[in-house]
């Protein structure tokens, strides 16, 4: 069984394409079979829901009269950053507001950021615009001030390096002391862990070797149309594997990009993290095609199969200290409960599946319409053959 | 016992100076007065004050008489007007306050993954105030 994108397409746009949900898609094959399930589902959609930290957007503001080239730029006192051309900025999620304390007092915070500046302006909300500038010849003004929204901005479009890491670390702490980290608070002795990721409806679990996902495919980001437009940072698709082809850790990453007018607030939400900072919680949701039964074996994946490495984020973590605690499954993990070194620990997530799943039902829902056909990529991200692992801040000198 | 129907609940902050701590106040209010009793939060100053956040339950009638008790007592009693709220639109569902609920009002609810707030089990610690990314709970005056 081989069907093409081509011929998907023309299916979604009679309307007869077959699409389910990844969880759908793994009942199915569990009860179909691999050869059955190919050939009856057309297209799988995955969906993610968490916080992405490598994330923010290119703004133009349109010119000033008279015009400033905007060097310095401040939205709602996030600053964006200006090394750009004269009318264009970019707000990173992670920014954080001038006047913010940052981690004094201990734990920091962090109540306002780049993130919640992006979530407001895809709500529609007007945001406080500064610039400033040394002044030149072409471009006089030295300071310029007023209220932007998404209706006055010119190009508003979201371009994040690093989103949707195809599985990740489970963050748990052997100290004695809490732990405030990017993965959530962690209790001392070990008394929880805690997770990202969707498992089985996770993007990049459905397409691990990276088959179908690649440069141009048109996805949903934040809820509106987007693109993959290249690798993510950090991407690194050479470590190792289960036997099914599946990471056993942060493996693949991708940068997406997607214009801000056509995203929801529910997908695109500031964040703060407690003793940690601010970011983006983002909705992803990809369409995966089944194009063989392959592609209906990957898509198959289920939770039991995908395994994710426990790390000490009290030590081996922040040390950069090679070692993990112990591996558990996602099946474990959204039950709720783990074990590691033979001892039961409470598992919570930090990223949300309520969310991932309406993405993921959301872009269903569209390419069951018709409204959302697949784009073929223009070429492939770096597979496991093609790209060098990680390599780590060089040393100093001696 | 009073009609459930005529009974209400009320919250109250009470700080017992050093010499009431190991009496059995408490116990004599159940007797007495009628009124059941809840502890939402506890902890002992530097001073050895104690200090109880509880939640009464009773007829209103028979629940002032108990508050006055306990101040002739010597217990400052001061009622609670605060509540932690959730804000609905902006829960997200991530479960991170399953992780540092201390109470179980916050938890997960399996396999559906929606993260459910049980009002009734909070003990006002406020970690969510700030623990929360979304800023979803907020300390609410009744
Ligand atoms: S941490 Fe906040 S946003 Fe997340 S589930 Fe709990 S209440 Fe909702
Ligand atoms: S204040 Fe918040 S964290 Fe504390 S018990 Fe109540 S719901 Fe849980």
């Amino acid at each position: 069984m081989q069907r093409t994108i081509a011929e998907i397409n023309e299916k979604i746009a009679q309307g007869g394409a077959v699409v389910v949900t990844a969880e759908e898609m793994t009942r199915i094959v569990r009860e179909r079979g691999v050869p059955r399930a190919a050939r009856e589902v057309d297209v799988v959609t995955t969906g993610t829901f968490g916080m992405m930290c490598s994330s923010g957007a290119f703004l133009n503001f349109g010119h000033a009269r008279p015009r400033i080239k905007m060097q310095r730029v401040l939205l709602n006192d996030v600053p964006a950053y200006g090394g750009i051309a004269a009318a264009d900025a970019y707000i990173g999620a992670a920014e954080l507001r001038v006047d913010d304390p940052g981690n004094q007092p201990f734990p920091g915070e962090f109540r306002y950021g780049g993130g919640h500046v992006i979530e407001e302006l895809v709500a529609g909300r007007k945001v406080r615009f500064e610039a400033t500038s040394y002044g030149t010849d072409c471009y006089p003004s030295k300071h310029a001030a007023s209220w932007v929204s998404l209706k006055d901005i010119n190009q508003a479009y979201l371009f994040n390096p690093r989103n949707c890491y195809q599985n990740y670390n489970v963050a748990a702490n052997t100290s004695r002391q809490t732990k405030y980290t990017y993965l959530g608070i962690l209790k001392p002795r070990l008394g929880n862990v805690s997770y990202s990721g969707a498992g089985e409806l996770s993007p990049l679990m459905n397409d691990p070797m990276l088959r179908t996902i690649g440069i141009g495919t048109r996805i949903l980001l934040g809820g509106g149309v987007g693109y993959v437009a290249w690798e993510g940072t950090q991407h690194d698709p050479t470590v190792a594997r289960s036997e099914r082809g599946v990471p056993l850790g942060g493996a693949a990453t991708l940068a997406l990009v997607g214009d801000m007018r056509g995203m929801r607030r529910e997908f695109v939400r500031g964040v703060s993290m407690l003793g940690y900072g601010v970011s983006l919680a983002l909705g992803v949701a990809v369409p995966i095609p089944i194009l063989d039964e392959d592609m209906a074996f990957r898509t198959g994946v289920s939770d039991a199969d995908l395994t994710a490495p426990v790390i000490d984020y009290a030590e081996a973590y922040p040390a950069r200290k090679p070692g993990a605690l112990g591996r558990v499954s996602f099946a474990d993990l959204k039950r709720g409960e783990v074990t590691v070194d033979g001892r039961a620990i409470p598992a919570s997530p930090i990223s949300s599946l309520v969310m991932a799943r309406a993405i993921a039902e959301l872009l269903k829902e569209r390419i069951r319409a018709g409204a959302f056909l697949l784009a073929q990529p223009v070429a492939p991200l770096p597979g496991p053959e093609d790209a060098r692992p990680l390599q780590p801040l060089p040393e100093p000198e001696p | 016992m009073t009609d459930p129907r005529n009974q209400i609940r009320k919250r109250f902050v009470l700080v017992f100076p050093n010499e009431l701590v190991d009496k059995p106040i408490m116990c004599d209010l159940v007797r007495e007065f009628d009124v059941t009793f809840n502890i939402l939060n506890a902890t002992i100053s530097s001073e050895r004050e104690g200090r109880l956040v509880m939640e009464l339950t009773g007829a209103s009638a028979q629940i002032s008489a108990a508050a006055d008790h306990l101040e002739r007592l010597g217990v400052a009693v001061d009622s609670l007007n605060q509540e932690v709220r959730r804000n609905d639109d902006n829960c997200m569902h991530c479960g991170t306050c399953e992780g540092f609920c201390p109470s179980g009002a916050l938890y997960v609810q399996r396999p559906e993954m929606r993260v459910v707030y049980d009002e009734s089990k909070c003990i006002l610690c406020e970690r969510c105030l700030t623990g929360c990314p979304t800023h979803a709970m907020e300390f609410r005056f009744r």
